[in-house]
């Protein structure tokens, strides 16, 4: 097997060059998805018939909540590599994802909120779903709090590193005993959707809106990995000629 | 084309609040994602550039300490083997080593 | 030689040494360790006076009171776990060590467990009495705590290790810490709650033996890796 591939990926440069022929790709792609996906899903698509309109929510809150969720489980690996291999870049991703991450998991939960008005009478419900991604909320601010909190580069990576592993060894127990609680607690859950039911014309824009919002993320994080590269690198010949 | 007009597309049949809202509140986290790495490389851009406009200045800030004539410029040295700068810097202070501690104040 | 090999110690000597040095420490200024068990009291008696000094209400409250009390009390204790360690250079002479870390780490856990897991626990009647929680769910608190504040303290000590190097790293310890308590806390009072209400609770302690015992193997490892990580 051929692991030059893997060995540049540890190279801050290389990848610097490399994405900026990414970016203009990126940016056309997510942006023109996540146009056509919400002008799809709030203009032409049918009204639910139990929510009615109230419903068009969901086209940003699912891929919201789905990033929410697999960007801790993309920082847990970043933080796997980053122990296991050592490679700076994988560093570097986590520390860029925590924050954008943690944005999509305020999203998830204020468009929940708003949502949960019209539908439930009520902003907040202690339903299992909400209450594990405040949690998720609460294990992103704390990682983002200890990057800040540790001076020097290479502890704070690890800690963060360690931390992610140990938040995402607890994701499962977590959603599992809020689940359990959830069922004591009241009967009766409240959902928002039932996916299978969906109808296609509503399914289409979701997942386009889907599609759309990671790669919306895939040009964020491109876009602060390169400042984190600059900023780690200044140093170097490279981003002095880059920048002068 | 759902909505038959422009105003009942606003209303949304009475959810248009919450609707609307919910979009808002996705066009600022996204605006926070786009506008944020902006600001993040313009600081680190001024950093850098600030740190070249001290060399020239024969002043090394190496983040924390400033490198005086008696203390060591090795290190920077031994980072940046070709930087003109740094030869150059060198051979300023065999010639007048007052000088460079007189900028460094 | 001979007698190098004499005095040094295999890990199971080294970790009752440990215990015993730090027990002796918190005996020698137990105020650090009063101070969770007065923070203890203090919550339970302030709920009371928020909220209502009737009977029902309180009895309905009781085991989330208690459970909120202890966890927060042990998370007050950890700032300091790892913190006086590194102030007078013990936790280097541990780090350096030739017995594994994660076996130390346990025994220091365990030695913070004793000193105020434990001692809550044994405080946590007199509240039960003074909050009016039925009486037929003492046994199933006692359980709760006994099996809960090990995993409180395990869990916790994985932030102390992180927050090790960290100035007034209170809050953020709290802020590591508290979304793994979550577990421990949803099923402890939900056992102490069942029992209030005559329902079986096996199956709560069940699921807090699991996380205790998960918590016993895998805690001590990011405990160690933390404190090599940011001590390095």
């Amino acid at each position: 097997m051929n692991w030059t591939f893997f060995h540049k990926l540890g190279s801050p440069k290389w990848f610097y060059d490399i994405s900026g022929k990414w970016l203009p790709w990126l940016q056309v792609s997510s942006f023109a998805l996540i146009l056509v996906s919400l002008v799809w899903g709030l203009a032409f698509t049918p009204p639910d018939y139990l929510q009615g309109n109230s419903y068009r929510i969901i086209f940003i809150h699912v891929p919201a909540s789905f990033l929410a969720q697999a960007v801790y489980m993309m920082m847990a690996t970043a933080a796997a590599v980053t122990l296991i291999w050592k490679i700076k870049l994988a560093d570097m991703a986590l520390k860029v994802m925590a924050p954008i991450g943690a944005s999509f998991c305020v999203l998830s939960l204020a468009t929940g909120a708003i949502w949960g008005q019209p539908t439930w009478g009520t902003w907040w419900v202690w339903d299992a779903r909400l209450t594990s991604m405040l949690i998720l909320l609460f294990l992103y601010i704390g990682i983002i709090a200890l990057r800040g909190a540790i001076q020097t580069t290479e502890a704070a990576a690890k800690g963060c590193a360690i931390l992610s592993l140990v938040g995402v060894v607890n994701i499962p127990i977590i959603k599992f005993s809020v689940d359990w609680w959830n069922t004591l607690h009241q009967g009766a859950t409240l959902k928002l959707t039932e996916k299978p039911s969906m109808a296609p014309e509503m399914l289409w824009p979701l997942l386009l809106a889907i599609l759309g919002f990671y790669l919306f993320f895939t040009l964020v994080m491109v876009l602060r990995l390169r400042i984190e590269i600059l900023s780690r690198e200044r140093k170097t010949r490279w981003v002095k000629e880059l920048v002068s | 084309m759902y909505f038959d007009s422009w105003s009942g597309f606003l209303a949304m049949e009475g959810h248009g609040l919450y609707v609307w809202s919910a979009y808002a509140v996705a066009a600022v986290v996204i605006a926070y994602n786009l506008i944020s790495p902006v600001m993040a490389k313009r600081q680190v851009v001024a950093q850098v550039r600030r740190q070249e406009r001290l060399v020239k200045r024969k002043v090394v800030v190496n983040d924390f300490k400033a490198t005086t004539v008696s203390g060591n410029d090795l290190e920077q040295r031994f980072a940046n083997p070709e930087s003109t700068q740094q030869k150059h810097r060198a051979e300023r202070q065999k010639e007048s080593p007052e000088s460079v501690e007189r900028s460094a104040q | 030689m001979a007698s190098f090999e004499k005095t040094s110690m295999n890990g199971l000597s080294a970790c009752a040494a440990l215990i015993r040095r730090d027990l002796t420490l918190t005996f020698r200024s137990p105020g650090q360790a009063i101070n969770p068990m007065a923070f203890f009291l203090m919550v339970a008696t302030l709920f009371p006076l928020g909220i209502a000094p009737d009977r029902e209400v309180l009895s309905e409250l009781a085991a989330g009171v208690i459970w909120i009390g202890a966890l927060l009390a042990v998370l007050l204790s950890l700032d300091s776990l790892f913190k006086s360690d590194q102030d007078d250079g013990a936790l280097d002479q541990l780090l350096m060590s030739p017995h594994p870390l994660p076996i130390l780490v346990l025994a220091k856990v365990f030695s913070h467990w004793l000193t105020s897991g434990f001692c809550l626990t044994l405080m946590a009647p007199l509240l039960a009495v003074m909050l009016h929680l039925p009486s037929e769910a003492f046994p199933a608190l006692m359980i709760t705590l006994l099996l809960g504040t090990p995993v409180l303290s395990l869990a916790g000590a994985i932030g102390a290790a992180l927050t090790v190097r960290v100035q007034r790293g209170g809050v953020l310890l709290t802020l590591l810490a508290l979304p793994l308590y979550i577990p421990v806390l949803i099923f402890a009072t939900g056992a102490v709650n069942a029992a209030v209400q005559n329902m079986p609770y096996t199956g709560h302690i069940l699921w807090l033996s699991v996380f205790l015992i998960l918590g016993i193997c895998l805690s001590p490892l990011a405990i160690a890796g933390a404190l090599r990580v940011i001590n390095e």
